[in-house]
């Protein structure tokens, strides 16, 4: 889409921009000016001006794909602009500096900190060895840890961040790890900190304390740069919010004059609606898990005493960050590992052995967590990718042989029908983008009419429009008598699509509960391992 | 601006430039080399023709082994495993099929050469069995044991020969076999071998290619090798997969090595020529692991390890250029078939997107 398109869609009127307005603007840190970089056949970027002043809270609201994490890597000198300048203020007051494009060291170096979005931890370095990693000189006989310990817990009280650095950082929480990755950014004094959204991998209340800590380092005149695809957050936060869409700038607006449905018109040019579950009598029980235990040496893939049911018609969602038991619980449910103790049934009975095979075989689809790790074989082609679970039914198979015909064929409709961005049919899996990947995996979930699809995180790494759509397929999936099990880390998405909740931490599962018993902030708190259901909540509440 | 990007689809006109391209450097490296170990410029070309075009059943007779081993090698590349082993096996096989035939069995003298031949490949299949499963119940990496028996294969029959280990003898070197053959091969059982293994080693190419590219078990057999996670998800039997595979490619190299050692003239001392199964690794890669690609493969690099033992004969340069040569080609050919992966995208900030 070109940069006319987008205004032709887009009410773009020069009166959004009330940034400078309304208060004496504080100097700028740094400018970008003209930022561009190409993929494929369109743009990641294009032409993107930004001008990030101190002490500032600058919020880059976009969709997936819209460009925010290529103008995050340009400006932390992860990539390199095919065009524009990125120039730093200099702290003493001299003429401004240009940043070498593409140089990591360079930007650490003016004062650009990130927090990236995979975090980028050296999983078995304890978290201070994390944050020093890099700064110490290679020729340095001795390492001199207390100076660095001293600064860092000069840092932690300055921020009120808390955390345990001296454990490996795999054995943290998800919020620890985010932590100690926002700790090694503030150790080399940024100017300006960019944080990829960081809210995606945080429960509501990591979140929380975030945004305190974002606004404590807004005060001291550092410039936070937020990546997020939520207009809530956008608000909640931002002095000032940039949105993108299609790798193009469309608006430079302040939070005050703008509401969250104003903001989602800007980011998908329509209203998102959410399906809904109308209430229906569910079914025969498909899938019971009575007691089941899986012992690992790593304790983030332990299950305790898992008891669960799904029954034809309904959604259980099972909430939880990960490192919790999620991959294990799929796992089990995929036929991947056995369990240690306990049963698995299917349709009542026990099989006599799990395997992928004859979960494949019963009718089972599976979304797996990590669709180009698991779900696909890159090498091989987008048609054969989409008939790797039905290869021996006789559709596309003859006596050993395959149907060539009729899986090009077969290849071509989910194309269409699912709204795969491939290429071609022939085109190799491993070209496709994450979104796609995960719409080649649904699509092959959703195509084998299963009677019970296991939904593990369905929806990472979509557009809104496609997450939309995903959503709109489970829900119909149920009313034809679909039993589901979404595993997800995303509220929203468990509050808008499970009958029943239960949350999976440190292993064990709570007993599921109505959806109606759950809010965003109830989940949230129990996903983050704090109490049960049974308690008041509003005790909780108060406490915080 | 130039930009590297990875390609969608890499066509196969591609593939076989790339094996040609890869193929020209290791035929233009033979001939500097020819020429810098003191062979006369003007022999260089004579001598590269001579093997290509001389004699046909020579390179042939070079090329079925390679093209045996070239197909084992890609067979078990596909399929995720890496056997290394080629070498050490091919010895350990033709010992089997030596002490079958030597005379132990009382059977009728025609049965005992099939029978001789069968043992070699059936016990290295067994052999590449517990290779492979140790490495899925153990974790045992099979590229490491399959390397280091190369070594130990050779120490044994060396020893038996009652020979000492100065240096790894080169590529094209004879080593006789401690066990004479028992089994005396007639004239036309000579005859036959000549035709007949070429004859197993082409249909083996062929129908591991159709294996691969028509049916289910190929399908899986790719998955399995792509990405095995996503296989044994998607409900393909991984485990079971890899070790029919890895078998069958120790059925192909025991053959080499049992075929060698029975094949060997009358009266004559069994012999082998040393070395194929690491050529053989070379032909795979030249192939860009394709089954069909291992009968060009094969020939090419019998010609050029034809053209150095000539060159040796006649002017006393090393055995080992056969080596040197060899690691270029394969060099060379994981270049060619790597960068092919990838395009040079050039554009002008003018164009639109």
């Amino acid at each position: 889409m070109n940069i006319q398109a987008i205004e032709r869609t887009v009410d773009f009127s020069p009166a959004l921009d009330h940034s400078a307005a309304e208060e004496p603007a504080s100097p700028s840190v740094l400018t970008a000016s003209g930022l561009t970089r190409s993929i494929g056949n369109g743009y990641a970027n294009q032409g993107i001006d930004l001008e990030i002043r101190e002490g500032e809270i600058l919020v880059l609201l976009g969709d997936n794909g819209s460009g925010k994490s290529t103008l995050i890597d340009s400006l932390a000198g992860y990539v390199a602009p095919d065009r524009g300048t990125i120039l730093m203020s200099d702290p003493k007051g001299r003429t401004p500096k240009r940043l070498k494009p593409g140089s990591v060291r360079r930007a650490i170096a003016r004062g650009v900190g990130i927090v990236p979005r995979d975090l980028a931890l050296a999983d078995k370095l304890t978290g201070f060895d994390n944050i020093v990693l890099g700064t110490e000189s290679f020729w340095r006989p001795a390492r001199n840890r207390s100076a660095g310990r001293k600064t860092i817990d000069e840092i932690k009280d300055q921020f009120d961040i808390r955390v345990d650095l001296t454990v490996p950082t795999c054995r943290l929480s998800a919020g620890d790890r985010f932590r100690v990755a926002l700790l090694r950014a503030l150790y080399r004094t940024p100017r300006v900190l960019l944080l990829d959204e960081p809210t995606t991998i945080l429960t509501p209340q990591d979140g929380a304390s975030l945004i305190r800590a974002l606004n404590i380092l807004a005060e001291t005149g550092i410039a936070v740069v937020m990546a997020t695809r939520e207009p809530e957050e956008a608000l909640a936060v931002a002095d000032r919010i940039v949105v993108l869409r299609a790798g193009a700038k469309i608006a430079d607006v302040s939070p005050a004059e703008q509401n969250h449905e104003t903001l989602r018109g800007f980011l998908t040019g329509q209203p998102i609606t959410k399906p809904t579950l109308a209430y229906h009598a569910t079914g025969e029980t498909i899938l019971e898990l009575v007691k089941v235990d899986v012992a690992s040496h790593d304790k983030r893939s332990c299950l305790r005493e898992i008891s669960l049911e799904v029954r034809a018609g309904e959604i259980i969602g099972i909430a939880g960050t990960s490192g919790n038991g999620q991959e294990t619980l799929a796992a089990v449910i995929s036929g991947l590992v056995a369990p240690a103790g306990g049963k698995v049934k299917l349709f009542g009975r026990i099989p006599r052995q799990m395997t992928p095979a004859l979960f494949v075989r019963v009718g089972i689809g599976r979304v797996p967590p990590d669709c180009r790790q698991q779900g696909v074989v890159g090498d091989m082609s987008v048609a054969e990718n989409l008939v790797l679970e039905d290869i021996r039914t006789s559709d596309f198979e003859h006596n050993g042989f395959l149907k060539t015909r009729a899986i090009r064929e077969h290849a071509t409709r989910m194309l269409a029908g699912y709204g795969i961005g491939a290429p071609s049919i022939d085109a190799s899996a491993a070209v496709l983008g994450d979104g796609d990947i995960q719409k080649l995996v649904l699509a092959r979930v959703f195509d084998r009419n299963p009677c019970f699809i296991l939904a593990d995180h369905p929806t990472r790494g979509l557009d809104l429009r496609t997450y939309g759509e995903v959503h709109r397929r489970l829900a119909t999936e149920r009313a034809r008598g679909t039993a589901i099990l979404l595993i997800s880390e995303d509220v929203d998405e468990l509050l808008t699509l499970s009958d029943w909740i239960g949350v999976l931490y440190d292993g064990r599962l709570t007993m599921p509960q109505p959806t109606r018993a759950f809010d965003r902030r109830s989940l949230g708190f129990m996903m983050g391992g704090h109490g049960s259901l049974a308690q008041d909540w509003t005790g909780w509440g108060g406490a915080e | 601006m130039i930009r590297v990007e990875r390609r969608a689809h890499v066509p196969m006109t591609l593939g076989i430039a790339a094996s040609i391209v890869a193929a020209s450097v290791a035929l233009i490296v033979t001939a500097l080399l020819l020429g810098l170990a003191g062979t006369p410029t003007s022999a260089i070309g004579r001598l590269m023709l001579s093997a290509a075009f001389g004699s046909p059943a020579t390179i042939v007779a070079l090329a079925t082994p390679l093209m045996l081993i070239g197909l084992a090698s890609v067979l078990t590349f596909r399929v995720g495993l890496i056997n290394l082993g080629a070498e050490g096996q091919i010895v350990a096989a033709a010992l089997t099929a030596l002490a079958v035939s030597s005379g132990v069995l009382q059977v009728p003298p025609l049965a005992i050469v099939p029978l001789a031949i069968a043992a070699g490949a059936v016990s290295n299949a067994l052999a590449l069995a517990l290779i492979v499963v140790l490495k899925l119940r153990l974790r045992v990496d099979e590229a490491v044991v399959t390397i280091l028996l190369n070594i130990a294969m050779l120490f044994a029959v060396q020893l038996l020969t009652g020979g000492t280990l100065a240096s790894l003898p080169p590529i094209g070197a004879v080593q006789p076999l401690p066990i004479a053959n028992a089994a005396d091969l007639p004239g036309w059982g000579q005859d036959l071998h000549g035709v007949l293994a070429p004859l197993i080693a082409v249909i083996a190419c062929l129908m591991s290619f159709a294996l691969l590219r028509f049916t289910i078990w190929g399908l899986e057999i790719r998955a399995t090798g792509g990405n095995t996670v996503a296989a044994r998800f998607a409900g393909v039997r991984v485990n079971s997969i890899k070790l029919k595979v890895a078998m069958f490619s120790g059925l192909l190299i025991g053959l080499v090595g049992a075929g060698q050692a029975i094949s060997t003239a009358g009266g004559a001392t069994p012999n082998l020529v040393l070395g194929l199964g690491y050529a053989g690794i070379a032909v795979a890669f030249l192939a860009a692991r394709d089954p069909l690609g291992v009968i060009p493969a094969a020939l090419f690099v019998s010609v050029l390890l034809t053209a150095i033992g000539a060159a040796n004969r006649e002017t006393g340069v090393p055995l080992a250029l056969g080596n040197v040569v060899v690691a270029t080609l394969l060099i060379a050919a994981l270049m060619a078939h790597g960068s092919i992966r990838y395009r040079l995208r050039f554009r002008s900030w003018s164009e639109a997107p």
